[in-house]
């Protein structure tokens, strides 16, 4: 005779769902780590754009540039850095004196080569 | 959980992943730098859970294969980024990722049951959904236990869930409800309006019917 009351416990610990396959967390993880179908969110796919639209070496090489203008700078002396185009060093003429200037330091005459 | 325990939680101690790290912020590891670790803790802590539910959710066609393979795919979708875990506070990873599982489960059954109507003529029977009854079982029990099997499979989603989650995998009322994603008095009327639907149709002298839509 049927109970009033199901025995839901008793019938669901009956009819278990069979085990899965012993190594099935492996099997999902392998799967998705080999997965080549990554979808970026919209955030991502955005930075990655911006990022594509220059040549990987680019950042690098900013980089170095800029250390090495850094660098040169401060070793070239900076209280003698000529101020570009303005009235005291003569407009756009001061920045190349001064540049032949430094280069003479350096190099010997500088003339033939900037003037 | 607060958003600050889950940054107390983070990475502050080395790489992390621990075991006593939450789903919430291994779930946002995965989504936000697509963390391994985190990743496997995921499925390694609670893939043998959904799975349980796929298998249930496929109902009368359920085989161990099938329901792997749902599992399977709802962590691959989820690792690909094609799933969007969006974090809220007070809502469990595991009660979206159910969504996420009885929700393939669904469309695959449907897919399923689909096919087999192509393939075999319009009267046969789907298979039954419970595991053969072992022999020493009295015929009674046998008999009782495919019309439970009939009528549970026969309740709307949601009250078929909250009878799973509390009989099947032994969970708390609050746990399920948070499962589930619904409140606690909300959960209740769902698993007590499925009791007492299963009640007045197993019930030889009642009638059949007075199952309850959401």
């Amino acid at each position: 005779m049927m109970n009033d009351r199901p025995d839901l416990g008793g019938f669901f610990l009956r009819h278990r769902p069979l085990d899965p396959d012993p190594a099935f967390e492996d099997s999902i993880v392998r799967a998705a780590l080999s997965s080549d179908r990554i979808h970026l969110r919209p955030g991502q796919q955005r930075l990655n754009a911006l990022l594509h639209l220059f040549p990987q070496p680019v950042p690098a090489l900013s980089f170095a540039v800029l250390v090495l203008g850094v660098v040169g700078l401060f070793f070239l002396g900076q209280p003698s850095l000529p101020i570009p185009f303005s009235q005291e060093s003569g407009g756009g003429q001061g920045l190349i004196v001064s540049i032949a200037d430094e280069y003479e330091l350096f190099f010997g005459e500088a003339e033939d080569v900037f003037l | 959980m607060l958003l600050s325990d889950m940054t107390k939680s983070g990475r502050t101690a080395g790489n992390g992943v621990s075991s006593e790290t939450p789903d919430e912020v291994l779930a946002l590891w995965v989504r936000d730098v697509r963390d391994q670790a985190a990743f496997t803790l995921l499925v390694f802590r609670h893939a043998r859970m959904f799975y349980r539910a796929a298998y249930r959710g496929l109902g009368t066609l359920a085989t161990p294969e099938e329901a792997e393979d749902i599992v399977q795919e709802a962590y691959v979708r989820f690792w690909e980024g094609r799933l969007h875990w969006r974090f809220f506070p007070n809502v469990r990873f595991t009660s979206w990722f159910y969504r996420v599982v009885t929700n393939l489960a669904k469309d695959r059954l449907r897919r399923m049951r689909v096919r087999k109507e192509q393939s075999f003529s319009a009267g046969d029977e789907p298979a039954d959904m419970s595991v053969p009854a072992d022999s020493s079982e009295s015929d009674e029990v046998e008999a009782r236990d495919n019309a439970l099997a009939r009528e549970i499979s026969a309740l709307p989603d949601r009250q078929r869930q909250a009878v799973e989650l509390c009989y099947a995998e032994g969970m708390s009322n609050k746990a399920a409800a948070e499962m589930m994603g619904v409140k606690l008095k909300a959960f209740e009327s769902l698993l007590s309006r499925a009791r007492s639907t299963l009640r007045a149709t197993l019930n030889p002298s009642g009638t059949k019917g007075g199952s309850d839509d959401e």
